[in-house]
């Protein structure tokens, strides 16, 4: 008998300390009803977020901030957008995800096929019209311009434009992701697309110019998820991806002078991104207590602090941030497209792409 | 026969788990890979037998299994003869470390790879250092169908050795000695006396060597994405892209499966033959 009361008194204390370590208390709210909302979403306890890779747009510093505010465990996978919207679809009469996130075009996606709920977080007023739904099935939260991030200790001439990139000096230099799974794969067929005269009702031009560079034999890697790893590794000599892992790897990651980031002189795109409430989301409160977050000014600065762009307009750079990034006349050479037409056309776009670039 | 019966009972275990998780998720990925659109059709197929993307993954994965294979067979029956040689001792150390890359993740194999061969691996610096290599167009290889070649030989070779130490065990030696003091040649008692003993388990353990190859996913994901247009690789794209088609995923795997299993039983049938007459 005595055994188990100790056993039991064991449990309870432990249980006790436990329980004293979550019990979190929020003394200013970051806005009108989150105490409310936290109560809720601590009955449930965690948030599935599909698709946030730490080492993708600073999604480490959310979780962290997120995690010592609510003290709810958070749990995630990186798996490409592509590759997210048809994990939602495979699960969607049981779903495990609460969030997706994604290259905003998928986010349309993901509403047409019926794989999202209806959310407006805090401050979804101020988010530019053309980036969100109006129901908030989705609603861009950052964005990043198309840039090559070039290691200068494997690449002697920096590269300059996408014409460069052809140079048989880069032979076995190029790597960037799939556009058949990714989101960024895709940006990058956009971009390279509106760089050769072509543009969103003709990707052609940049298709055929990616499979002119898997032809000469420039192109080192297709990679099927973040290789942020691999770059800072030394792996990589010229990486085509978004500006903010250049400015993660030359300034958090400390590689500074090896690194230059560069907009291609014939131009690019700045591409936003965007999450989604799941339907049917196992853990509703919390989920909506994470989305409320990522689009709080608090949730904004952190993505600002990792060189990510935040949606919202009157956000603005940390000085220390703002002075790393490229001059603003760099930037006047990514252009916005028209996203929601960009969503129609992308499988035809991936299938291109293998046919043309994987099937030569 | 009453004993007999009893004996089919044993089965009963093997019979289910066969049929419960081979032939019955088989007959679905058939079924599916026959349905276009809800309606019965051979517009899978028909796609992968037009269309180049496919054609050459087919090549690529045949040309990759062939390459292995070969080299996989012809460092293992040497190797797994000196393991026998040893004394008991050394056999038991040298054959436990032989399995140790049987039991990696693809993963974990992908990455080393990367460590020892990419472009800031240990081995390409040290080339540096002494040839004065370039280490990008060096190591640009190993992302590439010839880098799998290399990656699989890793957990290819450990299983022919495996296979082939069998062999060695059961080999009856007098019968060497017997050859040779009747006076045949060296070249002659190989061909007529060690080859024969041997061929079944070569054969075996080079069908298995290909069948696994053909099949092998995690460590070509791990070390060249989805860049290398192999089969395995393009069934995966397929199911996670977002045009997910799963239908054309379940043709390939037939034919995948299908192609695997009749090579490895046309080779088996020719060579088991020829060596049993002999």
């Amino acid at each position: 008998m005595g055994k188990w009361v100790a056993l039991a008194a064991c449990v309870a204390l432990v249980v006790g300390v436990v329980s004293l370590a979550f019990a979190v208390e929020i003394k200013e709210e970051l806005y009108p009803g989150e105490k409310e909302l936290y109560e809720a979403a601590k009955k449930e306890g965690r948030v599935f977020s599909y698709d946030t890779g730490p080492t993708w747009a600073n999604w480490q510093g959310l979780f962290d901030a997120f995690k010592e505010r609510y003290g709810l465990e958070l749990e995630y996978n990186d798996l490409g957008s592509g590759a997210t919207v048809a994990r939602l679809e495979k699960e969607k009469n049981n779903p495990q995800a609460d969030t997706a996130y994604y290259f905003m075009p998928f986010g349309a996606m993901a509403k047409e096929k019926g794989l999202t709920e209806g959310f407006k977080p805090v401050n979804f007023d101020k988010i530019p019209d053309v980036l969100k739904d109006p129901e908030g099935h989705w609603f861009s939260i950052h964005k990043g311009t198309v840039v090559f991030v070039v290691n200068k200790k494997l690449v002697k001439d920096v590269p300059r434009s996408w014409a460069d990139l052809l140079d048989s000096k880069y032979s076995k230099c190029v790597v960037y992701l799939d556009p058949r799974t990714t989101g960024i794969g895709y940006a990058i067929v956009i971009a390279t697309a509106y760089a050769h005269g072509g543009n969103i009702d003709n990707l052609k031009p940049g298709i055929q110019y990616l499979a002119k560079l898997q032809k000469v034999g420039n192109v080192r890697m297709i990679e099927k998820t973040t290789e942020y790893d691999k770059f800072i590794k030394g792996e990589i000599p010229v990486w085509i991806t978004y500006d903010w892992n250049g400015y993660r790897a030359k300034y958090i990651a400390g590689l500074g002078d090896d690194v230059e980031i560069v907009i291609p002189k014939e131009g690019t795109i700045t591409a936003p991104y965007a999450i989604s409430l799941v339907k049917g989301a196992p853990h509703p409160n919390a989920a909506r207590l994470w989305l409320n977050f990522i689009m709080s000014e608090m949730g904004q600065r952190i993505f600002a602090k990792g060189f990510v762009r935040p949606i919202l307009p009157d956000i603005e750079l940390p000085e220390d941030v703002k002075e790393k990034f490229l001059p603003k006349e760099e930037y006047a050479r990514a252009i916005d497209v028209d996203w929601v037409k960009a969503q129609k056309v992308q499988k035809e776009a991936a299938e291109m792409w293998a046919s043309e670039v994987l099937g030569q | 026969m009453g004993e007999r019966r009893y004996l089919y009972l044993f089965l009963i275990p093997l019979i289910m788990i066969i049929t419960l998780f081979l032939l019955v998720p088989l007959i679905f990925v058939l079924r599916d890979s026959l349905l276009s659109q809800g309606r019965l059709s051979l517009a899978n197929y028909y796609a992968i037998f037009t269309k180049r993307l496919y054609l050459s993954s087919f090549k690529t994965s045949l040309l990759l299994s062939l390459t292995t294979t070969a080299i996989g067979t012809l460092i293992g029956i040497p190797l797994s003869y000196v393991i026998y040689r040893r004394g008991p001792r050394a056999q038991d150390l040298l054959l436990s470390l032989t399995s140790i890359p049987l039991v990696f993740s693809g993963l974990v194999v992908g990455f080393s790879f990367i460590v020892i061969l990419g472009s800031s691996g240990f081995i390409t610096l040290i080339l540096k250092k002494l040839f004065n290599i370039n280490p990008v167009e060096f190591s640009a290889f190993l992302f590439t169908w010839k880098g799998l070649v290399i990656a699989y030989l890793y957990f290819l070779i450990p299983r022919m050795i495996l296979t082939m130490t069998a062999a060695w065990a059961s080999f009856d030696w007098n019968l060497l000695d017997a050859a040779l003091s009747l006076g045949a040649s060296y070249t002659l008692t190989f061909r007529k006396v060690i080859l024969p003993a041997i061929a079944p388990s070569v054969i075996a353990g080079s069908s298995l060597l290909f069948a696994v190859s053909m099949g092998a996913f995690g460590t070509a994901f791990a070390l060249t994405g989805t860049g290398v247009n192999i089969v395995p690789l393009l069934i995966y794209t397929h199911i996670s892209e977002v045009g997910i088609e799963l239908g054309r995923a379940d043709a390939l795997a037939i034919l995948l499966t299908l192609l695997t299993t009749s090579i490895v039983m046309i080779y088996e049938r020719l060579f088991v033959r020829r060596s049993t007459r002999v």
